[in-house]
């Protein structure tokens, strides 16, 4: 009997350690272990500082962006399954492609749920790309060697958008058509746009070959570039040495012991570290010799935070996609145009900016904008660099006080824009006629 | 702090987790069960059983009609008296062809005589017969879904 | 740590709460809900949720008919006194002992529309916003009949509803302006032929009764007719059938198909009563139906009792205002006369028919006798045009162009008193202003001219005096150009007047001179003249001196502004070019 006791625990051990490489008591080697022997858990590293966990820090917003490409990834391809590409239209007048829209909200189990949650996800990941940007340069975490991490993270953003947006002509129905419709033409005003535009939509109008061309690229192509782009962003992240912090002082408190697990040998664990390969790797390596060591181990406080915000996402987003129906109106008709016909709403802000002037306002606002944001820190690096207008950044540092300018025209930039986006939104009726929503409610698109 | 202190609080600690995780595993799960009946289909969009013929359509006494889309040959055995044979193989379920001795299987060479009774090959049963039925309007209705014993035939009027 | 697991906890218990709000809102469908109710009324176990789906076959592909998912008796007589929507469908065709459509073949959604994949209720009947084809319920469902059955003539048994507009579609004269293939050629106004497959049953019975309703810039008439609901339903219906995409060809038309017979009877034999036929909107001796002018004319039987519609002028005094060539012309093209009538074309019209026509026009003889008073001569001969008040606002303006004179404005009456009497006699030539001079005597517009004067104008309105101008003549000094003193005038210049015109008068006039500008319809009544119309503009009376006279001066108790501000030499001008515009037609 022992005998068999001892062989079963023997092989269960074996089983185990298939499995797992590391003990599961409280020590500090088994938390570094799990930290760097998971495919899952190694792209984070085993310490952290005690700052990165604290709400304010991030905020989770480029978390929950993350989040909300996962959950982008998953009920998209779910979708998939029951979609086609197709504009041919069937006997009961309804292009493919739109039938299997009305299939997804009648015959399919959850097919309804899983459409609203892509199509609130889409739009909540395109505000939040916009939220963690703004919080970004708020807190001067754009600065002190991450600028290019900012630029890689604005291109991520543009691929939210432009995924967003070729997402939005799946559907096919009149909201999609006139939407990209109308986004297509501003495309028109800038320079060579009309050639981006041709290779976009494949003719010479929004058709079919437009929706093929859009799937793949809303299927394929861009998450494929964005799945990319995200690994060079969060790479670059850790090669910056974690999330940017003002440096130690010492009146910073001492992490409470707990938080290190059990330490078996003080000289070994507590003040060594386990990985010292990277203090040879030249860069912003997390520093060693502070006076009070901040770092903490990353299992398991920022494990179950981070599970937290992604359970806390899903019943967001389920909540809102249980009561909320995305829109669909009725199948795309090329020969009766919505009135007004709008754009999303990420969109709207500049087709308001077009209906004054098409040229300032599709091309040299917006050209203006996005390049400006996305070369922003080169830009304050020049100033500084060949003026005297040298000011000290303190990455980490929420609305520090020595760049109030700087920050104070970023939330500007970001007030003009939503305010462009609301007023397209909600105060344009037909034929782009100013209503007061509290009078009338202005008619559909934008969403 | 005493010892059982700790314990008592670690292992609070240790139930709360647990049931956490076990409730979002739970949740996971329903998603899961969920999503496998987001797959399974309920409706079906194929070719229907069943399908008209007109009467005044039907070959003269003797020749025969291949319907090859619904895999059916429609056969005048009198002036009164039609019959419909399947033209699925019972063996893999390929579609025979019409030959002069019968029905012969491309796929695995099993062979039928015209009325369908295997003569060959590893095919196992007779070729069905179908079920005809006279609906208003002239026409013939015929029920692929059905399998009646060979001979069987139905009157046009 | 534990605080963590706390929240975590609280948010997986969320999680759970939601996700089965989620799983039961899939399986909380209307369709399961109604299939319990069904099988307990048979006093049946329920089998199970099931999602009854038709796939009905066409030429080119698939209709996907879900309705009887929750339509579960549509065919089942046990239920027929089942609520909606388990209820048994009554029977189609009136007194067939067993009704040939079949649900489990055709769906419902061939015949009734609606959005045939969904499954609940507000998305299947299409009721969305923008859902292209909303239910179609009861008897208008007759509308589809067409898909299967040839119906442009001849009877198919339960679809009475349906025919009974396509009779209306010509005895309300609709198809005048509209044209509808195989029925009628006109380009007056949208086609029709596919009214059905691109607007839906609301939209068209809207647009028949408000015509301006879905279409701002509509012309369309609004009939007397439309505020009887059936006969606009029925005609709603007709167009409703009226689809290009249908689910069988005429060969393959399935039982219950009658073959139309093609019977282009036409009237041959010139007749009163075949006139009268005609201008009724009615059959005539088993002709087609190829009249209805009483939808838009009025006129008035011997004791001057008024009847018809309020579209058109009046006819009772046609042919003797007219003559009888006059009136056939204007049957075929009413563009001829008056170059902006909307009255449609009828060139489809043989001798015959046009003879009858005139025949029954001529047989109106209503006529006032010699010792009626001027509000009674108005009242009879004018006001339907010039309005009550005078004001040119009778029954009938609306739909005329020129608009009808406005008399009201005692600065108009004052200044051309003198040519009233003309006009009257004479007729305004393009306008709809008859010559009376075959009803009226001299008396009679002496009486009629009194009657406006003293209803206009009063003591101190009557104080009003208008400038006097003559035409500056060729060659002599020009009297208005201040910066050039001494300026010879010279003949008219076509490109300087063109040039002027289109700095001077376009806003209202139009580029084309066609009395359309930017402004016209804002300026109200009257609108600007229509300078193109050759028979206005080349008509007696019309001189170059009234011409500058009504530039320089602007015309009275209208919205023409003066303009002297223009030196006679830029008048001059563009009277030359006015004038240019009509004198090919000439």
């Amino acid at each position: 009997m022992d005998e068999l006791k001892k062989k079963m625990k023997e092989f269960g051990n074996k089983l185990y350690y298939s499995f797992f490489r590391h003990r599961m008591d409280n020590t500090g080697l088994t938390k570094s272990k799990i930290m760097f022997s998971n495919v899952l858990l190694h792209i984070q590293p085993v310490k952290i500082h005690k700052r990165s966990v604290k709400f304010k820090t991030t905020m989770g917003l480029g978390l929950i962006t993350f989040y909300l490409f996962l959950i982008l990834a998953t009920t998209g391809i779910l979708l998939m399954f029951h979609y086609v590409p197709s504009t041919a239209i069937g006997p009961d007048g309804l292009p493919d492609a739109y039938s299997r829209m009305v299939n997804l909200r009648s015959n399919v189990f959850w097919g309804d749920f899983l459409r609203n949650m892509h199509r609130w996800s889409a739009h909540g990941m395109v505000a939040f790309v916009a939220l963690h940007m703004l919080r970004v340069y708020l807190a001067g975490a754009h600065r002190g060697g991450r600028e290019f991490n900012w630029v890689v993270g604005c291109i991520l953003g543009l691929l939210t958008v432009f995924l967003s947006y070729t997402g939005y002509l799946l559907p096919w129905d009149q909201l999609a058509f006139w939407g990209v419709k109308v986004g297509t033409e501003i495309a028109k005003i800038a320079p060579g746009g009309a050639l981006i535009r041709a290779v976009l939509l494949g003719d010479t109008d929004v058709g079919a070959e437009a929706l093929i061309r859009f799937y793949v690229l809303h299927v394929a192509v861009l998450p494929a570039v964005m799945g990319f782009l995200i690994a060079v962003h969060f790479f670059r992240i850790r090669k910056d040495g974690g999330l940017a912090r003002p440096a130690d002082t010492s009146k910073e408190k001492q992490i409470p012991d707990e938080e290190f697990g059990e330490v078996k040998n003080n000289s070994v664990f507590k003040s060594a570290r386990s990985y010292k390969l990277v203090e040879i790797v030249k860069g912003n390596e997390p520093k060693v010799n502070e006076e009070v060591d901040q770092m903490m181990f990353a299992w398991p406080k920022l494990i179950v935070r981070e599970v937290m915000v992604f359970a806390g996402l899903m019943v967001v987003m389920s909540l809102i996609s249980v009561f909320f129906d995305a829109p669909l109106e009725g199948p795309a008709d090329p020969n009766h145009p919505t009135n007004p016909a709008k754009a999303p709403w990420y969109f709207l802000g500049l087709q308001e900016l077009t209906s004054y002037d098409g040229f300032i306002g599709g091309v040299v606002i917006p050209g203006i904008l996005a390049g400006g944001v996305m070369f922003l820190p080169y830009i304050e690096i020049g100033l500084e660099t060949f003026t005297k207008t040298y000011r000290k950044n303190i990455p980490g540092v929420w609305f520090a006080r020595e760049r109030n300018l700087e920050n104070a025209l970023f939330i500007g930039m970001y007030l003009f824009m939503l305010t462009l986006i609301i007023i397209g939104v909600y105060f344009r009726g037909e034929n782009w006629a100013i209503v007061y929503p509290w009078v009338e409610q202005a008619a559909g698109g934008g969403h | 702090m005493s010892e059982e202190k700790k314990d008592g609080k670690s292992r609070r600690e240790l139930i709360t987790m647990g049931s956490a995780f076990g409730l979002m595993g739970l949740a996971a799960a329903g998603a899961g069960g969920a999503l496998f009946k987001y797959m399974m289909p309920v409706v079906s969009y194929g070719t229907p059983q069943k399908f008209l013929v007109p009467v005044k359509d039907l070959p003269d006494v003797g020749d025969e009609l291949v319907f090859d889309d619904m895999k059916v040959v429609l056969r005048r055995i009198s002036k009164e008296k039609v019959a419909a044979i399947s033209l699925v193989c019972t063996h893999l379920g390929c579609t025979v062809n019409r030959v002069e001795t019968g029905f012969q299987c491309p796929c695995h060479g099993s062979q039928y005589d015209s009325d369908g009774i295997v003569v060959g090959g590893p095919a196992p049963k007779t070729l069905p017969w179908l079920e005809i039925s006279l609906v208003p309007g002239g026409q013939l209705e015929i029920d692929t879904g059905t399998s009646l014993p060979e001979g069987t035939d139905f009157p046009i009027a | 740590m534990i605080k963590d697991y706390r929240i975590l906890l609280i948010i997986g218990l969320l999680g759970m709460v939601f996700l089965g709000l989620a799983i039961h809102k899939g399986f909380d469908e209307d369709y399961i809900r109604y299939q319990k109710a069904y099988y307990e009324a048979l006093g049946e176990d329920f089998p199970g949720p099931v999602v009854k789906q038709v796939n009905v076959k066409t030429p080119s592909s698939m209709l996907v008919d879900r309705c009887q998912s929750c339509h579960i008796g549509a065919s089942n007589p046990q239920a027929k006194d089942f609520e909606m929507p388990l209820t048994m469908h009554p029977p189609i065709v009136p007194g067939a002992e067993e009704d040939p459509h079949d649900f489990n073949k055709i769906g419902c959604a061939v015949c009734h529309d609606g959005s045939s994949r969904d499954l609940d209720q507000h998305l299947a009947h299409g009721e969305a916003h923008g859902w292209i084809a909303p239910l179609v319920s009861g008897k208008i469902a007759q509308a589809n009949c067409v898909r299967c059955h040839a119906m442009d003539s001849g009877h198919l048994a339960g679809a009475e509803q349906f025919e009974k507009g396509r009779e209306l579609f010509l005895e309300k004269a609709c198809w005048g302006c509209h044209t509808v293939a195989g029925v009628s050629t006109s380009s007056q106004a949208p086609e029709l032929t596919d009214a059905g497959g691109k607007f839906n049953f609301d939209y068209l019975y809207e647009s028949i009764v408000h015509p301006k309703a879905n279409d701002a810039n509509s012309k369309m008439p609004e009939f007397d007719w439309v505020h009887d609901h059936e006969t606009v339903v029925a005609l709603a219906t007709y167009l409703k059938g009226l689809q290009k995409n249908k689910l069988r060809s005429d060969e393959t038309a399935p039982i219950g198909y009658i073959k139309p017979k093609p019977d282009e009877v036409r009237i041959s034999d010139a007749s009163v009563d075949a006139g009268r036929a005609l201008f009724a909107g009615v059959r005539y001796e088993g002709s087609i139906n190829r009249g209805g002018c009483v939808n838009c004319h009025a006129f008035r039987n011997d004791e001057g009792q008024l009847a018809g519609g309020h579209i058109g002028p009046e006819l009772t005094w046609s042919i003797r205002n007219r003559g009888e060539t006059f009136v056939k012309e204007h049957i075929i093209n009413a563009r001829t006369h008056t170059p902006d009538s909307i009255m449609p074309t009828f060139k489809d019209y043989n001798e015959a028919e046009l003879d009858s026509l005139v025949m029954f026009l001529s047989t109106f003889n209503y006529t006032l006798s010699e010792h009626d008073e001027g509000k009674k001569l108005y009242d009879t001969y004018c006001l339907s045009c010039h309005g009550e008040d005078l004001n040119g606002k009778g029954v009938v303006s609306a739909m005329l162009d020129p608009y009808p004179r406005d008399f009201s404005r005692h600065q108009f009456v004052i200044s051309y008193e003198d040519r009233f009497k003309h006009s009257i006699l004479k007729g305004v030539a393009g306008t709809a202003m008859p010559a009376w001079e075959n009803v009226l005597s001299e008396a009679d517009v002496q009486k009629l001219i009194d009657f406006i004067k003293a209803k206009t104008l009063d003591e101190e309105k009557s104080s009003f005096k208008r400038l006097e101008v003559s035409l500056p003549k060729i060659g002599e000094a020009d009297r208005r150009n201040w910066k050039n003193k001494g300026q010879v005038i010279e003949p008219g210049n076509l490109e300087e007047g063109a040039g002027a015109f289109q700095q001077y008068c376009t806003s209202c006039h139009g580029k084309l001179a066609n009395g359309k500008g930017p402004n016209a319809y804002n300026l109200q009544h009257p609108l600007p003249r229509n300078l193109l119309n050759a028979a206005f503009m080349n008509q007696e009376g019309m001189t170059d001196e009234r011409l500058y006279q009504s530039i320089l001066l602007g015309v009275a108790g209208t919205p023409m502004p003066s303009h002297d501000h223009l030196s006679d030499q830029t008048i001059i001008d563009i009277i030359a070019f006015i004038r240019a515009n009509t004198e090919d037609a000439e």
